[in-house]
């Protein structure tokens, strides 16, 4: 091998190591850049929140507009004025029930009473604590989807201990 | 202000409804007054309730804790209401704030979802159990009872001002030690986009066996006083789980959300929560979560955090000894 050849294989090796560093420079750029990017947030969680939010705000107004009929008409299950003297004598929540005259319930209560005040506004409360409910089942439901099925089993756990606690 | 109620015109639609209501609860109210009560004093208590509640929810947001903690000390100690209905509507006052705050935060990013379900199981066992106790202790013990209940939560109270007084050790960014099995197992590895520093951050969920049980007696003792479980969840996520602190004052809210919304349901179907008067507290609690999220961000919460300090230390004496008169039959003048 003449000393030509070799100065000749020496310049090949040399633009050929700055081709392969070019393509790692680019390659570095290339993840730095996405590295710096904000990362997608998931789609479960934006369903979980959304579905809360808005349910919270609708359960709110329900309410509401309860109180107003609580107050302004006499269309209650307990007598108002009643229950909060008694509450604020301090009375026992068997004696609240006793003495607005109605008897200590078991169960949804308001349910059927829907068209009263008191009922209405228990009702908003009500909605606005059980909409946890849908969003995690809409969230677990996407979280199924995308394969994650320890977190979509732990969702859907604590959805029905949650469902559950309604009805013991 | 007005910036505001343009980007979030639920709120403004919500807060004029509110100010309609209790005015025409004012004008056209049909409640007759009672040797307690009249008539404006009624509406008075729901109007101030409503005011104290939203009050309760900014500063709760701030400090970084649940409204419960707030509002379940100062009504057991300075109120006559029955125990077991300030405990139901200390529950609602802790979860709503976190209801409405979900929203935002899971759009951000900040709360990660497959931690918040994770930790979800057992603080609603352990919140289910505590609710329940609540129930049993209050229809079997009375008066007891509630001396009793107001004695622990004095001295659980205590335990909480101390934990913020000495809890500067919280680290934003914590690196995990070494990754145990099981959390390597369940692989909770997560990014959020950190505004302060303008890049991604990444973590890792660790010791995630003993942040379980420690979410266990967090919900119990939460479900139990009614106070939620704010001042527990941050620091558990943080010190004991290295969740990064931003992502654990997110995802602590919207986990009491979840841990409270399961532990109010005995109260409701028991008759232990009245419409009327939670009524008031869950609206102040909604519009104050919105507005703590929204615009008190730039209020410096270490000053916040001073005065929730304070309040839990004169509460709790105030819980110590209220709870002691009752058990021993003495008078403490001046307390």
């Amino acid at each position: 091998m003449t000393m030509r050849d070799i100065e000749k294989k020496l310049e090949q090796k040399i633009e050929h190591a700055g081709e392969l560093l070019e393509h790692e420079i680019e390659h570095v750029e290339e993840t730095l850049e996405h590295a710096l990017e904000r990362p997608t947030v998931a789609k479960a969680a934006v369903l979980y929140g959304d579905i809360v939010y808005w349910g919270t705000i609708l359960g709110s107004f329900v309410t509401v507009l309860g109180s107003i009929l609580a107050f302004v008409t006499e269309l209650n299950y307990l007598e108002p004025e009643l229950v909060l003297s008694a509450i604020w004598e301090g009375r026992s929540v068997d004696e609240v029930w006793e003495e607005a005259g109605g008897e200590r319930p078991e169960g949804h209560w308001y349910v059927e009473h829907l068209t009263r005040g008191d009922g209405l506004t228990m009702t908003g409360i009500a909605l606005g604590v059980f909409v946890v409910v849908p969003g995690m089942l809409a969230s677990t439901w996407h979280l199924l989807r995308e394969r994650q099925r320890l977190f979509a089993g732990f969702g859907l756990t604590a959805a029905g201990i949650t469902v559950a606690a309604m009805f013991a | 202000m007005w910036e505001l109620a343009r980007r979030v015109p639920e709120l403004t639609f919500l807060v004029a409804a509110i100010a309609v209501a209790y005015a025409a609860m004012a004008m056209f109210s049909a409640v007759d007054h009672t040797h307690v009560l009249t008539a404006d004093e009624m509406w008075l208590i729901l109007a101030a309730s409503f005011l104290f509640s939203t009050l309760i929810a900014v500063v709760a947001v701030l400090g970084g804790v649940g409204g419960g903690v707030l509002f379940t000390p100062v009504m057991l100690g300075f109120t006559n209401v029955d125990t077991l209905l300030i405990r139901s509507t200390g529950l609602v006052v802790a979860m709503f704030s976190g209801l409405v705050s979900s929203g935002p935060f899971m759009r951000k990013g900040l709360a990660d979802v497959r931690l918040v379900f994770y930790c979800a199981v057992p603080i609603i066992v352990g919140a289910i159990l505590g609710a329940k106790a609540a129930i049993v202790m209050a229809d079997a013990m009375g008066a007891t009872g509630d001396a009793i209940v107001r004695l622990m939560l004095g001295a659980l109270l205590i335990f909480i001002a101390v934990m913020f007084v000495v809890g500067g050790s919280k680290t934003e960014y914590p690196v995990p030690r070494k990754l145990d099995g099981l959390s390597r197992r369940l692989g909770m590895r997560s990014t959020y986009w950190e505004e302060s520093l303008a890049r991604p951050v990444t973590y890792h969920a660790n010791r995630v066996l003993p942040g379980g049980l420690l979410f266990l007696a967090v919900g119990f003792v939460g479900g139990f006083f009614g106070l939620g479980g704010g001042w527990a969840v941050v620091p558990v996520l943080n010190l004991v789980m290295d969740v990064p602190l931003k992502v654990a004052a997110a995802s602590s809210g919207v986990l009491l959300a979840i841990g409270n919304a399961a532990a109010i349901w005995p109260y409701i179907t028991k008759g232990a929560l009245i419409a009327l008067f939670a009524a008031p507290w869950m609206l102040g609690q909604v519009v104050g979560g919105i507005l703590g999220a929204h615009i008190l961000a730039r209020i410096r919460a270490g000053f916040v955090r001073q005065i929730l300090i304070v309040l839990l230390f004169l509460t709790s004496i105030k819980l110590v000894v209220r709870g002691a008169e009752t058990l021993l039959g003495f008078d403490v003048p001046l307390v």
